[in-house]
């Protein structure tokens, strides 16, 4: 049996998350940018995250948000995040709903992934967006944000190809510290969300109030300041060796592994480059016209119907 | 309020930059061997430090416009 989710379209994005978010809204009737829902998800953060035994031993990261909570939370989405430890029930579980003709968000570990393979290590905190498959041929169909090393792979249709099998292992995958647990998202959008208006000032005032007082002294702006104030130690402290995440063969010094990661969480791995910062800046730029001038049209609320 | 937006928009694309430079060097780093890597680390420790203060004013000023 073979089955693509109608009238669903994917757009060309960055982050996974926001991507993902971006393609059910508008699969739902509600056009936002990729921008417009990574600054409602109260994006933009910082962590500092030394972890011992680790692989890397620090984490670097420049997101604040808590997945899609803060998102749906201002917009008045619905949402359950559901896990199973069965790989055939998490099948099993998503495709009755593209059965239904509703995309599905997965989180995966995208090593796994096929058009990813042998050009990413591990990590299990990507996101992409279910929109098919084909049981003859063995194959999803699903969403994934644009990159140099996978774009010669992508389909016409703007969709990735991926074996069951593998969508499978990447659902199913136990690499800390974001297994999957074979997570999907159910979203349920309501007739009327928050006028965008409000919902851009409460994600402001989130935005900012996490990170000029975080918790911890590792998160927001105290976590810059901690990195600043530790960088130039890391060559006392990270030693050793360890095996290359991609070419699994190999011995690397722990610190270049870090160093290497390091750069990779700021400039790659779906940050739109300059740590998520650019981003949240076009968010800022796009806003300021809303705010500002009252726009009308992006201001609506979800009246034209829902699927 | 939307002058502040574009103001803090202005001062996020900045430290985007920053970024973009710390990134480079913990790249050029990485290749380095380790006892070379700490002085060419030391060069990314003030760029990182400018960062948490551009980005502080910007939410400032941004929970100020709220």
């Amino acid at each position: 049996m073979r089955k693509m989710v109608n009238e669903f379209v994917h757009r060309h994005g960055v982050h996974c998350t926001s991507t993902s978010l971006r393609d059910v809204f508008e699969f739902y009737g509600y056009k936002l940018t990729e921008e417009m829902v990574f600054g409602l998800d109260c994006g933009v953060g910082f962590v500092y995250w030394p972890m011992k035994g680790a692989v890397p031993p620090v984490f670097i990261g420049g997101r604040g948000s808590k997945g899609i909570e803060d998102v749906c939370r201002i917009l008045g989405i619905k949402w359950e995040k559901k896990t199973t430890a069965s790989a055939k029930k998490a099948w099993q579980a998503v495709k009755s709903l593209i059965d239904n003709n509703v995309p599905v968000m997965l989180q995966v570990d995208m090593f796994y992934l096929d058009y990813f393979r042998g050009k990413t290590g591990h990590f299990g905190g990507h996101t992409i967006v279910l929109a098919g498959y084909d049981e003859e041929k063995r194959e999803a169909y699903v969403t994934d944000i644009h990159n140099d090393k996978i774009e010669a792979k992508r389909r016409k249709d703007g969709l990735f190809a991926t074996s069951l099998e593998s969508l499978a292992e990447a659902r199913n995958s136990t690499y800390k510290p974001f297994p999957p647990k074979n997570a999907w998202f159910n979203l349920a959008l309501p007739k009327e969300t928050a006028p965008l208006e409000n919902a851009i000032k409460t994600a402001l005032k989130t935005n900012a109030e996490r990170f000029l007082n975080p918790p911890v002294r590792n998160l927001g702006i105290r976590g810059i300041r901690r990195f600043a104030d530790q960088i130039v130690s890391w060559p006392d402290v990270i030693r050793g060796k360890i095996c290359d995440p991609i070419q699994t063969k190999t011995e690397i010094p722990m610190l270049k592994l870090t160093l290497h990661l390091a750069y990779v969480f700021i400039e790659e791995a779906g940050t739109g480059g300059g740590l998520f910062r650019r981003i949240y800046s076009r968010f800022l730029r796009e806003a300021s016209h809303i705010v500002h001038g009252g726009d009308s049209e992006r201001g609506k609320r979800i009246d034209d119907g829902i699927r | 309020m939307g002058g502040i937006l574009r103001e803090a928009s202005e001062l996020m694309m900045e430290s985007a930059d920053i970024w973009t430079e710390i990134a480079n060097i913990l790249l050029i780093a990485s290749e380095a061997q380790q006892d070379r890597a700490k002085g060419i680390l030391a060069e990314a420790r003030p760029k990182i430090a400018e960062c948490a203060d551009i980005e502080g004013k910007a939410f400032k000023l941004l929970k100020l416009a709220t």
